[in-house]
């Protein structure tokens, strides 16, 4: 399903610091500055050009000197999200043709740099197709993000959407030497989705939600409503085309603005807590609720994953849930950063000690969280592993086990794997803010997003 | 586990007075020093510019002469490399610099192409502003005050940045306007930084009137802000006082969702108050053929619920926080602090994505409102 991902390809540019300011003046007016007597005389530099002048955006500043796209599409993550007109019109042909809604998307989007004295993100501009500027942003030095001084996340809020095409320049300040552009090319911009196509080939290797999408995809044909896979991603709902005649491959991420058929498909959480360990670690608590109940034994049809996200996408914390594996059946789990997965008392008793001392426990009745092993064995405590423990949903003996099983979860034994090196460098407390996903395996990923203000 | 506060630099990367009365807000005598160095800076540049002329005529780097005094610039992150202040004031070494997996990051061996003239309007020996540009924004510029400008506005902190939401006055603004967020260390500046850019677009207008919301924002150790409007034959501005930050509302503290005043204890109950997507809020009944949305009424807004099953309005115009929470316990506004009436208002979320939902809750011996902010999309 190609053609509902936005393609992106990547370049990275270098231009001295002449062209550096030509650019990151072009928002203000190209070509407007003053000379030297001029500036003094006005007390400043920059003068804000009039209207006539703006619109010509970066269509004709030079910038390019060295292409490099490999490195480019390396750091660079981007999510878009919000209400779409695409899924609007879904509900109703009429809709189509007499819109009372407009799209109203949000990019959000980062280069996953460090930011120090020497180097760091000093403008960062969205134009569209012909370079025409419809939104910039300065930085200096010192914005960076709390935790782990990366760049900023940078959010465009109230965007057009509708198959366009837009731009996002990340230009780089380094001192005297060249600075370096990055330029980004988001064409046809749709929603976000999961799967693993949406992914750039640097998160592949190290993003975990890669993992997760993996297992996503590659859901199998059910027979009940849906026609044949159902294709997790955003707002895509095709018009008059719902339950036993949805088309394959329109399964969808619903919103508040969209639930599947009659019953409730949304996220729906609190967050109980986000921590500020003294190592800044950022861990949380946030409790999510099933969609709906599931029907026991149903391998098919269960409420399976539970994810926190950052604004781009990246894996905050996870609980993936086997079907008959733990004791829940119509309740709620409780996330942390990381990994997890809760399973019934006799796989935790089975544990070994090491691993024990990984796992937390989600106390029912207060939505609590409890730590140490005599409180995670009381009862009505669900006992949380971490995700690699196996299971078998019997309550046979369970171990550790980083390999892939029937029922087991695949993630690396190595802490220092690849794989976790997305996980370590997010931090809810860098998050302004948050995206919770559940999906039920069948119908639909539902997700609902919290500002962290 | 409670809440961990034990972090004083993170604590005052929380606390709103400290972050505002500290790190984000220079002095007036620190900026104006600052000003007049640069300004004397440029002066010498003025000297300098023919040299620099050359070295650019010679395809050679131009020197980052320009620097701007860094002490000014209180930003996000940690003070970790003598930069400036941050939000978070703990120390820290350098963050990083290029990638070291860049081999052509800064490369000195690899300048640019000599081939690539300079661009027109760029001249040799012009006054080159500091990376972050400094922008005249007084009548010299044809600017001129418009206290009209702006209807409402509201400014929030974050963790990591800003949010400043912008109701422009009617007819103040038009598709393809442009407006610029300028940053000064006080009122009476009649220049400052560059902070941000937005060409207005189709989705910010409703009834002529224009709502930006700017996000990711950092002040840049500013406290003020010159919002410049620029329309075919005018180019005005209002000046923001970004210091104000509403902590009350009726005599009642206001604590946000992600931030933490209170103690450890109290804020786990803080917290533990609000759901968020507990609602049913589809648009339509796609499962029997009908819909709610369609022709000119768009209906989104009965969806809206705090804390509550679904128990949707049947005629559609209306959203409600049902029987949970009394009516006297919240309080709904948009983004820009108009307030929201239960039951009444129409077409919800057609033109907005932002809501703000406060809370009241009593924690100890005080009631307090808890802010949570819910975007729809």
């Amino acid at each position: 399903m190609a053609e509902f991902h936005s393609e992106v390809s990547s370049r990275e540019l270098r231009m001295d610091r002449r062209q550096l300011l030509k650019w990151t003046a072009a928002a203000l007016a190209v070509g407007k500055f003053m000379n030297t007597e001029a500036a003094l005389a006005a007390g400043e530099c920059t003068a804000i050009g009039n209207l006539v002048d703006l619109p010509e955006g970066l269509k004709d500043v030079p910038r390019l000197t060295k292409d490099n796209s490999s490195i480019a599409a390396k750091d660079f993550l981007y999510w878009i999200d919000g209400p779409m007109n695409t899924a609007l019109s879904g509900y109703n042909g009429n809709l189509g043709q007499n819109r009372a809604l407009e799209t109203r998307a949000r990019l959000s989007c980062t280069m996953h740099v460090k930011h120090s004295s020497a180097s760091y993100i000093e403008t960062v501009i969205l134009t569209d197709d012909n370079d025409n500027i419809i939104a910039q942003q300065y930085f200096d030095a010192n914005s960076r993000l709390p935790e782990g001084g990366f760049a900023p996340y940078v959010i465009f809020e109230n965007l057009a959407l509708e198959k366009q095409t837009y731009k996002v320049f990340f230009i780089q300040n380094n001192g005297e030497k060249p600075a370096v552009v990055f330029e980004h090319v988001i064409k046809d911009a749709q929603p976000s989705r999961f799967d693993y196509e949406h992914l750039s080939p640097q998160a592949r290797a190290e993003h975990i939600l890669s993992i997760l999408t993996d297992e996503l995809n590659d859901v199998t044909p059910q027979t009940a409503n849906i026609k044949t896979s159902v294709n997790y991603r955003f707002e895509k709902w095709l018009a008059n085309e719902v339950g036993a005649t949805e088309t394959a491959g329109t399964g969808f991420v619903t919103t508040p603005y969209g639930t599947w058929q009659d019953s409730v498909h949304t996220a729906r959480a609190r967050i109980n807590q986000i921590y500020i360990d003294a190592d800044n670690r950022g861990d949380f608590e946030i409790v999510v609720d099933f969609m709906h109940p599931e029907s026991a034994g149903d391998d098919a049809h269960y409420m399976r994953y539970f994810l926190v996200l950052d604004p781009v996408g990246r894996v905050l914390g996870a609980v993936r849930r086997i079907s008959g594996g733990d004791t829940l059946s119509s309740e709620r789990v409780l996330i942390r950063k990381g990994f997890w997965t809760p399973v019934k008392t006799e796989v935790y008793n089975n544990l070994s000690a090491v691993e024990k001392s990984y796992s937390y426990g989600h106390q029912l009745n207060t939505d609590a969280m409890v730590k140490g092993d005599a409180a995670i064995k009381q009862g009505g405590v669900i006992p949380y592993a971490r995700m690699h423990v196996r299971h078998t949903g019997t309550g046979a003996a369970q171990k550790v086990d980083d390999s892939v099983l029937e029922n087991g979860f695949w993630l690396p034994a190595d802490i220092n794997d690849a794989k976790y090196k997305q996980l370590n460098q997010v931090n809810i407390i860098n998050c302004p803010h948050i995206q919770i996903l559940t999906d039920d395996k069948f119908h639909a990923i539902a997700r609902a997003c919290v500002k962290l203000r | 586990m409670s809440f961990k506060n034990e972090s004083p630099a993170q604590s005052d990367g929380e606390n709103i007075a400290a972050a505002v009365e500290t790190s984000e807000r220079p002095s007036e005598q620190t900026y104006a020093s600052a000003v007049k160095a640069h300004r004397r800076q440029a002066l010498n540049l003025s000297l300098a510019g023919g040299l620099a002329a050359v070295l650019a005529a010679c395809g050679k780097y131009v020197a980052r002469f320009d620097k701007f005094p860094t002490n000014l610039d209180g930003g996000l992150g940690k003070k970790g490399d003598g930069d400036g202040e941050g939000i978070n004031k703990q120390g820290g070494g350098d963050q990083g610099a290029v990638d070291p997996n860049n081999p052509n990051n800064g490369d000195p061996n690899n300048p640019v192409d000599p081939n690539t003239p300079p661009k027109p309007g760029l001249k040799p020996g012009t006054c080159l502003p500091v990376s972050v540009q400094i922008v005249d924004t007084s009548e010299k510029a044809g600017i001129t005050v418009d206290d009209a400008a702006v209807d409402a506005h509201q400014h929030f902190f974050g963790r990591s940045s800003r949010l400043l939401a912008i109701k422009f006055a009617s007819g103040k603004l038009a598709q393809n306007d442009f407006v610029h967020l300028v940053g000064k260390a006080n009122a009476a500046d009649t220049s400052g930084k560059i902070l941000a850019t937005r060409r207005v677009q189709s989705t910010d207008l409703s009834n002529n009137v224009a709502k930006l919301v700017f996000e990711s924002l950092t002040l840049m150790g500013m406290t003020h802000v010159d919002v410049v409007l620029v329309r075919p034959n005018s180019k005005t501005k209002k000046t923001l006082d970004l210091r104000p930050v509403r902590d009350t509302i009726d005599g009642m503290e206001v604590i946000d969702l992600a931030k933490a005043t209170l103690s450890n204890e109290e804020l786990v109950k803080v917290f533990d108050t609000f759901e968020f997507g507990k609602t049913n809020p589809r648009m339509g009944n796609s499962s029997n053929g009908t819909s709610d949305i369609g022709g000119s009424k768009v209906t989104l807004g009965k969806q809206f619920q705090v804390r509550t099953a679904y128990t949707a309005a049947t005629d559609g115009s209306t959203w409600n926080t049902a029987d949970i929470i009394p009516t006297n316990a919240y309080r709904v506004e948009d983004i820009y602090g108009d307030v929201i009436p239960a039951s009444s208002h129409p077409n919800l979320f057609a033109k907005m994505n932002t809501f703000i939902v406060y809370l009241k809750k009593t924690v100890g011996n005080k009631t307090v409102l808890v802010r949570h902010f819910i975007f729809i999309g």
